[in-house]
Formats: C-alpha cells, structure tokens, sequence
C-alpha cells in the first residue's frame, strides 16, 4: 500500500481541489483501505468493488468540497464508504456506480487484459478459507446497522473512540455506549446460538435478520 | 467462539487484507478520465475560490483585501526572484544536470532498455531538454496529470508480455518542455533524478500508456 504523510496529504488534496486530474494520490493511497473495509463488511468482493468504485466517485466529484482540518482525508472517505454500505443493507437493490458504467460513461476501454473475473474469483475462493471470519461476519449482520457500524470500525479497522465519532458523526460518548451495547447484544446472539439446539436456532436468527436469508445464517452459525 | 474471546475475536477480522490490483488499476483510469472530462464542464477554480471567500460578507470583504494584498505581495517577490538566479528555468535546468550525470553513470544495458521502451536515448532527450527555452520542473502528481491531459496516459505502466502484463513504473517527480517541432514532451525521473518513463509525439511512446 502507498502511503503519505499529513503534510504531503493537504498539498495533494489542495491540487485535486484545483485539477481532479490530480486526485490519483488520493486514490492509491486509499484505495486498500477502503476496498478492506467494505469486503470485510459484506464479504462479497463484486458487492465490495462496487462499494469501493462509489465510495472514490463520491469523493472525486465532491472533492472541492472537502475542508482540511488536520485529520487525514481517509476518514472522509471512511465516512462515504460507511453511508455506502448502510444504502447498501438498507436496499434490497442497491445501484451503485459500477467500474463498467463508469468506463460507459466516459468512453474507455481499458487496454489492460487481464480478467476481472478471474480476480473476483480468486478473492471469492480467498473468503472462502476464512469460514471464521465468514461465521463471525454473519454475526455481526443479526444487529442493527447501528451496532454493527461502530463494531466494525472499533474492533475490524481498530479506529479510536475519536475517529469512529467523526466518521459517524457522532459525539464519543455515544459511539461508546453504542459500542457497550452492540457487544452485549452481540454476546448475547452467540450464547443463545450456542445453547440452542439447531432447528429453533435457525427460527430464532432468521426472525432477528429481517431481510437477511434465514436459511444462510441459520445454515452457517 | 468463545463470547468472552469476542474483542479478541474480532480484532482477527483485520488480518483479512486483499488487493484487488485489476480492479484498482481500472478504477482509477475510469475516475481520472471521468475527472479529466468534468473538469472542462465545471470550473474547480471558481468552486474552490468560493469555498476560499465563505458565507458573510465581513469574511468576504476581509478575504478580498487579504488576496490583494497578497498578489501585490506576490508580484514585487516574483519580480525580484526573476531578478536572480534561483528562477524556475534555473530549478529546471540544475535538474536535467544532475539527471545528465545520473544516466551517465547507469550500465549500458539500462540504457538500451530505455532506448528500447521509449525509443528515444535517454541522454538525447535530457539534452534536447536543456535546450528548451519552456523547460519546466513538475511534482509527481503535476507530471500524472499532464500524462492524462496532454497524451491520454493514465498511470506510469509499462506493458510486457505482449500487453498481458503491466509494469508500474515510479516516476517521483518529472520534467515537461516542448521540442524543436513544437510538441509537448514530458520525462519522468525517479528519486536519484534517473530518467525512467518519457511520453512525446513519437508513436513508440503511444503504447505505454494505462
């Protein structure tokens, strides 16, 4: 991953402000971090790309309206993407700018070769061997948004108190007892499912998810 | 999963790093074109100076007396600068010296694969440059950018394996001047000033671009 310091940062932000030319920096300093931080959350890499590519459109057409206050613009970016990911659960058809309406929209045909596809694949099959990071993923998907929003960032992306307050928009002592509460409740699912013979399980989380499948949460915890 | 592991637990979600290279690559041609093509809709120049003014009229008043003071400020320096020696023809032409003496010292067969890439020999075109009276030094990103503006090169990729592959190449700052034809030509040069990527009219440098 590239990286750059606060300094650099500002003066690369100033010129995307001015040239959105410019904003490439931006983008390779980011783009890991937050591409991570979707897959994380929903665990689909196509979901996750496209959460990815609306999350750096957001920030690119918005760009000359970002204030520098200090504070790197990553969690900027963290707060689009979280917006972009609370849509996306609260949609059932979520329509985000894909990279294929973007090269649409501008003409382009990329002249490097190599599948998509085959990365997709790869990273599907990569998920895959983690069954317990998919077990806890879904989860974390029996809370409500709320909870699994400040979970997420706290304990997956090891964000302070401070910065989930700004990415949220929150005051921290919000964000700290929502953070109490979503792990209580959290701990609570678990035992209930660890207790629970199997079938009554499956009755139990698939009335808790809502739009969630029942029968792939019951299936997998 | 033990619930009183859960904090612990979790933390390990954060071992689950992916790259996504393809995508990443291809994502960020789409946005820079797409930038490239809003920005000759909408006029960054005006949104950021609004944003420079601020909402009342006290601010803006203040603003409007400061910028001027400003540029009056700005003129009298720049006038005495262009006065001396440390001009930015002069910042230009001590770093196609010094990038002169680097490619000088590289091995032959650096060179030659240079020559091969771009076909043009390193040393003529730093010379060629020195010559240009338009000489001017570019900071990575103003170099990334005039790729895109000027050529249509998004990203400093290089394609091998008869286009399967794509080789990223660093260019940490670069320098731009026009040629004796009267075509723009800009050089990217690396850390230690060794030219490393060159975009120009000839059609050798159109099948480098991401």
């Amino acid at each position: 991953m590239y990286t750059v310091d606060l300094k650099t940062e500002r003066e690369i932000i100033k010129q995307a402000q001015l040239d959105p030319s410019c904003f490439g920096e931006i983008f390779d300093a980011y783009y890991s971090v937050i591409l991570g931080y979707a897959l994380r959350r929903v665990a689909n890499p196509v979901v996750a790309q496209d959460i990815t590519a609306e999350t750096f459109y957001k920030a690119l057409t918005n760009i000359h309206k970002f204030k520098w206050r200090g504070i790197s613009i990553s969690h900027w970016l963290y707060k689009i993407a979280t917006n972009e990911l609370r849509m996306y659960f609260r949609k059932s058809k979520y329509l985000p700018h894909s990279l294929e309406t973007m090269f649409e929209q501008v003409g382009f045909d990329p002249i490097d070769k190599q599948n998509l596809a085959e990365e997709i694949v790869e990273i599907q099959s990569h998920l895959d061997r983690h069954q317990e990071y998919l077990r806890a993923q879904k989860l974390l998907l029996i809370l409500p948004l709320k909870y699994q929003e400040v979970i997420a960032l706290r304990f997956v992306e090891n964000k302070k108190l401070s910065e989930i307050s700004r990415i949220l928009d929150k005051k921290e002592g919000t964000v700290k007892s929502l953070l109490s509460r979503g792990l209580r409740l959290l701990r609570r699912h678990m035992e209930a499912q660890q207790t629970q013979p199997f079938v009554s399980k499956r009755i139990v989380v698939s009335a808790k998810v809502g739009a969630i499948n029942s029968n792939e949460v019951g299936g997998i915890i | 999963m033990k619930t009183n592991d859960l904090p612990k637990f979790l933390e390990d979600f954060n071992l689950l790093n992916i790259e996504m290279p393809v995508h990443q690559r291809r994502l960020r041609q789409a946005l820079l074109v797409y930038g490239q093509n809003q920005q000759t809709i909408h006029t960054p120049f005006w949104a950021t100076f609004k944003n420079l003014i601020g909402r009342d009229i006290k601010s803006r008043r203040v603003t409007l007396i400061g910028s001027g003071a400003t540029v009056a400020i700005v003129a009298v320096l720049g006038l005495g600068l262009l006065s001396s020696q440390d001009t930015p023809y002069a910042r230009a032409e001590g770093l196609v010296n010094r990038s002169i003496k680097t490619m000088e010292l590289v091995p032959p067969e650096a060179r030659a694969r240079f020559t091969k890439d771009f076909g043009r020999d390193p040393l003529d075109l730093l010379e060629e440059a020195k010559q240009a009276k338009d000489l001017e030094t570019l900071t990575r990103v103003e170099f990334e950018a005039g790729l895109l503006k000027k050529f249509g090169i998004v990203g400093t990729f290089m394609s091998e394996d008869q286009g399967r592959n794509l080789r990223q190449i660093r260019a940490s700052k670069g320098l731009g001047y026009t040629d004796p034809s009267g075509n723009s030509v800009l050089l990217g040069l690396d850390d230690n000033d060794a030219l490393v990527f060159a975009a120009g009219p000839s059609s050798v440098f159109e099948d480098h671009g991401g």
